[in-house]
This record gives C-alpha cells, structure tokens and sequence, in this order.
C-alpha cells in the first residue's frame, strides 16, 4: 500500500514519518510522496526524503495513480479541504486530530469516504496505547462509568498553532478531542451537553486560548470533565501526558499514559526519556489494514466529528456563558 | 506559657486522627481536660486511646461543669449551629470543624455570637495549615509564578461512614464537605471568584462527585474536583497545581508519601510530620483564644461557605452562578 505524507505543518507528521519508514523495511507499506503548501518545509523534505514523489498542490498528489492513501497532518483549518480532494479523487484518508476545525466540513468528510467506499481515519491515537486499550476492558468489567476527570496537558507548540487563522483556535482546539474520545470510547455513550471557560491567550491579543477547563455531560448525564491547556511551561521535563480517571459501579481506573519515563539529566538539563508503547506505530498499521480489509479504522472519521463537536461546544459555551447542547451544535450547521 | 483548658465535642473519626493527636502534640498550649459524645462506646473508646478521663454524653454538661478555655466541635454539620450557639453564649472560645454550618443564617449567627460574647471563632479549613498548600502560597506571594492563570484542585475519596453524610439534606453532599476545601484555598491563593459552574455524579439527590469551573477577577480560572466515588480499596488523594503567567507549581499525595507499611495482606502510605496541618490549625488558635488577632477570621470561612452553597446550587441545576461580592456581616 502506497502512502502520501500530505503536509509537516504539524508536529506530529515527524512521527508519522518515522512510522512510514519502519513499515515500509518491514514491507508493509510505503511511503510513496509528500505534499506541501510550504516551500521550506518541502525542501527539507525533500532532502530527507530524495527518492519520493514531491507536490505543492494537492490536485496534482490526488490525481496520482500510484497514491492509494494519505495521512493528512496539516494546519487545523486546511486540513478539511486537503482530505475533501483527496477523498474526491479515491483516496483513503487518515486525519490528524482534530479532524478539522469546523464540524460541517467534518461532516462532509464523513459522507464523501461513505459515498466513496473509502476508510476515513481519525489520528486518535490514546486508543491504540496500549494502557487505555487495557482500560477499556477493565471498566467493562466494573459496571456502568460514574464519572470522568480526564487531562492532556501539553507545552504550547508554537508556530501557526497560536493563530486562530491556521489552528481555528487554541488549546481547545488542539487537546480536547484525545480525552473526549476515549470518554465516549470507553463509556460507549455520547456527548449531550458542554460547558467551558477559557485561559488567557498565549501569545498576545489574537491568538488562541493557553487553556481551557471544559465540563460535559454524557447523553445519561454522566459527567466528564477535560482540562485541555497548554499548562506545561518551558522547563518541564517532558511534552505533556495524558490523564483519565473513571469511578464506575464496581471501581475506578486511573491512567496517566505517558508515565513510563527514564528520568534523565542530559547536558545538564532534567527530562523525561519516554519507552513506553509505540502508539503511533499501531494507529498507521491499523488504518493500513482497514484499507486493505476495506474496513473502518479504530477510530472514523465520525469518531473525529463527535469529538469535534465537543471542541465547537465548548467554544460557543464560552461565547454564550452557559452549558450549549450537541443538539444545537447540529442544529446549526455551524459555530 | 499559658495552657488553655480544651473539651473535645464529638468524638469520631475525624477527633481520632486530627484533633485527638494535634492536642496530645500540643500539651505546652493546652490541657486536653475533656471530652463529650452522645454516643458512650465511641467516648469510651476515645477516653482510653487519649487518656482523657473527664467524659460527657451531654456535651452542655461538659461545658457547664467544666472550666474550658476552648471548645473544639467536630460533630456532624446539621449539629453546628446549636452547639457552637451554646459553646460561645456560655463564654467559651469556638473551633469549629469545616463546613462552617449547613446555611449562611447558621454561619452569621456564630459570627454574631462571638462577637457579642467577645470570644474567639475558627473555622476547621486545614487546607490553609497543610504544608505544601502553604509553600504554593507562599510561592505565590513571592511572585515566583508571576500571575494565575490557571489551578486545579483534586480531593479523590471513599464515601465516608457515617449514615449522615448519606443524607443530603444533613452533609449537602461531596461539594460542601470536600469540594469546600478547595474553594476556601483558591479564595486564599488567587481571590474571590466571580463565577461557578458544576456538575456531578448523584446517588438519589445526594452529590457523590462533583466537577467544577470557576474565574477569577483577572484572567484565572479553576477547576475542582471532588469525589466520594471511589471504591473501599481507593487511598485517599488529592491534587493541586496552579499555572502562572511566570511558573508552575504541581503537587500529588500519591507522589509525595514518605512511609510505606506493609502487614500482611493490608498496606499503607503516608507522609507523617510532628507539625501536621492538625497541629498547626490548632495551634494557630492558641493566641486568638487569648484575645490575640484571628489568624484565620471566621468573616473569611464566611465565604467559603457563600461559595460552596453557591457551587451546590449550580449542581442542582441551576447553571452557571454569578457571584455577588457581599461584606460577610
């Protein structure tokens, strides 16, 4: 199978990569071109990756014939319309989280891939981690979920991610979908209602929210909680993790996903040298397989759209000062 | 130094690992002289653990036989109010476990009491005694995190024995009892709060977890999370982190334990200190019972419990919850 890497606008596209790499030794897949709006950044590609197909315009890349795939890891806000032309022109596509920045343009993703045959992939990862995969069976086994307190802190990443223009927000934008997802995946129910407050914008007036503390209600008023900010400071030793706890009839589960660490001090400085499960390696395999088994990936396309209809929740709860329903979400078509 | 005469009213779990060992730490302050609990096998059993043998099923006995200089009233919430009433009109100074009471009214007319009857009133919000809450404070004050912009507080438990704490209209669940703790140390840390959200987990109408969003005047917000719905085998923990426009500060009980026992088939961990935020509590109110300045004003406790019933009352439904900047009195 013939993978297109379309845009290194976003972090993780660094990881995808080096996963293409390990499955294209190992002969499972290959990673047949990258796309890239950007000059610079497709010319740091292609000196890294000189043996590849590369294109600017991703009409070009979708017309290729030798393309069955692509992993699309661009900015927030373009990410829509690169998948739109790819799911256009046949292609399989794994997005990056969130699945776009808009729920409509999410929504019509998800119909193109039906209308087309094609797997529609979100990149939600934290369901391919083997901790929370291990969760899930464990709260299946400890009756109905009570409650969920869940976090993904991270460092503020920088670059286009502080303009609401390319990111379509802050950190809202950017971390409330991984822990949403794995509420609704883990409880098997979802979202009904949200409430949210912002964090002071982290790059001066116009940029993004720096944090944000979203509340929500499953569709049986279970609540769920999200503390999605950017509230690891230069300095801390490692990027972020991830935190769940669920409280259920007969338990609780507590996770923090990413505690298998060295603690390290390198060049004089203190970090966390991370060896736990390769998840990004699981989540490619795994879209690579439900296209070749003509199947869905773990987590849809629509999976992505529920998440992101939290995320446009949480931003009109914020403009409206009270908790806002999915339903109204729907109902209006846009936020 | 002067030893001021303490009676001890009610005599259960909270007396036995708090207020019971702070006192026996505390001998220079204060004379453990006796003790009162309507029920005689939990006051038994706490007379011979702490050798005092002084000992009243009636606690009004207690005070009117005894000489005291303070009482110290750790019985369930609905009780607060007549007992602490009776405790400052018969002229004795007040430590009085948190929630303060179950209403504001109760609450005033403690306040109202003590100030007529010139006595001395605390309010049992241990947090602003704990060690590391008091570091971030301190830290805080410093500058060293330069502006809040964000916190968030856990307090993860087990739901507590007693039948009482079961019924809501006598504990008002897990947000007054628990939660109000981090709302007395946020108002301590950052302020007072101009808006609360919450939303929880119910058993029947009683409040068992309870999530909550608060902002600041200025450009903090906060999130709380208290919960009861953790399962017998849960070790109690909590949580607190605070971001700040200059730096950070995150502390965890369940990474901060100093001693780990292990017996058989039970274990435990904890962090054991002299100067536990009991001790220090208790021995905070030394110089007010003497007629000294209130370290921890009982106006102030005011508001917390303004807070927490202002955070209840946005759990029962009724959304987000602007609050009022009000003078306690």
């Amino acid at each position: 199978m013939r993978i297109a890497l379309v845009s290194f606008a976003h972090v993780h596209a660094q990881s995808y990569a080096r996963v293409l790499t390990e499955l294209e030794k190992d002969g499972i897949a290959e990673m047949c071109a990258v796309c890239d709006d950007d000059s610079r950044r497709l010319a740091l590609a292609r000196e890294r990756f000189e043996s590849k197909k590369l294109y600017s315009d991703i009409e070009e890349l979708a017309r290729d014939p030798d393309v069955d795939a692509a992993i699309v890891t661009s900015e927030n806000t373009k990410r829509a319309g690169l998948a739109i032309s790819l799911l256009n022109a046949g292609k399989h596509v794994l997005a990056e989280k969130p699945i776009s920045s808009k729920v409509p343009d999410a929504v019509r993703m998800v119909q193109l891939a039906s209308e087309n045959g094609l797997t529609l992939g979100t990149a939600f990862p934290m369901r391919h981690h083997d901790a929370p995969q291990s969760m899930k069976r464990v709260l299946s086994d400890l009756g109905g979920i009570r409650s969920i307190s869940s976090a993904n802190p991270g460092r503020f990443p920088g670059l286009w991610f502080a303009d609401p223009g390319a990111s379509g927000g802050g950190a809202i934008m950017d971390h409330t979908v991984h822990v949403a997802d794995l509420a609704r995946w883990f409880s098997g129910r979802e979202f009904s209602e949200v409430y949210a407050l912002r964090g002071r914008s982290v790059a001066g007036e116009g940029s993004g929210e720096g944090s944000g503390l979203v509340l929500c209600k499953l569709e049986d008023d279970t609540p769920v909680s999200v503390d999605c900010s950017w509230s690891r400071l230069a300095g801390w030793p490692t990027w972020g993790n991830v935190f769940v706890s669920a409280c259920a009839e007969k338990g609780a589960a507590v996770l923090s996903a990413f505690n298998e660490n060295l603690w390290t001090v390198v060049q004089g400085s203190y970090k966390w040298s991370y060896y736990g499960p390769d998840a990004d390696k699981k989540m490619i395999l795994d879209f690579v397989r439900a296209v070749e088994k003509h199947s869905q990936a773990l987590a849809t396309g629509t999976d992505g759209l529920r998440a992101l209809e939290v995320v446009a929740a949480a931003y009109e709860s914020i403009k409206r000062q009270r908790p806002v329903k999915i339903s109204e979400i729907r109902g209006s078509g846009s936020y | 130094m002067e030893r001021l005469a303490v009676g001890l009213i009610g005599c259960g779990t909270l007396s036995s690992y708090a207020h019971g060992p702070a006192l026996r730490k505390l001998e220079r302050m204060y004379e453990f002289r006796a003790i009162a609990d309507i029920d005689p096998i939990t006051l038994n059993a706490f007379s011979k653990r702490f050798g005092v043998d002084r000992k009243y099923t009636d606690y009004k006995e207690m005070i009117s036989s005894e000489d005291l200089d303070i009482a110290i009233v750790a019985t369930p919430t609905p009780t607060h109010e007549e007992i602490g009433l009776y405790v400052l009109n018969h002229g004795v100074n007040l430590f009085m476990e948190k929630p303060f009471a179950l209403t504001l009214e109760g609450a005033r007319n403690m306040i109202e009491a003590s100030e007529r009857q010139g006595r001395a009133l605390q309010v049992g919000h241990c947090v602003r005694f704990w060690p590391g809450y008091v570091q971030i404070k301190e830290q805080m004050s410093n500058g060293d995190y330069g502006e809040p912009l964000l916190a968030k507080a856990h307090r993860w438990g087990t739901m507590p024995a007693p039948l009482w704490y079961r019924d809501p209209a006598q504990s008002n669940g897990v947000g007054l009892d628990v939660a109000i703790h981090d709302l007395d140390y946020l108002r301590w840390l950052i302020g007072e709060p101009k808006s609360v959200y919450a939303q929880g987990r119910f058993e029947g109408k009683l409040p068992m977890t309870v999530q909550a969003v608060l902002e600041f005047e200025g450009d903090a917000i906060a999130y709380i999370d208290a919960s009861w719905d953790f399962p017998p085998s849960w070790r109690f923990a909590t949580f607190f982190e605070i971001i700040g426009t200059k730096g950070m500060a995150q502390m965890d009980s369940r990474e901060s334990t100093t001693l780990e026992v292990y017996t058989g088939h039970t274990s435990s961990a904890s962090s054991p200190r002299e100067d536990d935020a009991y001790t220090r509590q208790l021995a905070a109110f030394w110089e007010p019972a003497r007629g000294g300045k209130p370290v921890l004003p009982a106006t102030d406790s005011y508001k917390s419990l303004e807070l927490a019933l202002a955070l209840n009352k946005s759990l029962n439904g009724a959304g987000r919850v602007e609050l009022k900047r009000e003078i306690a009195q």
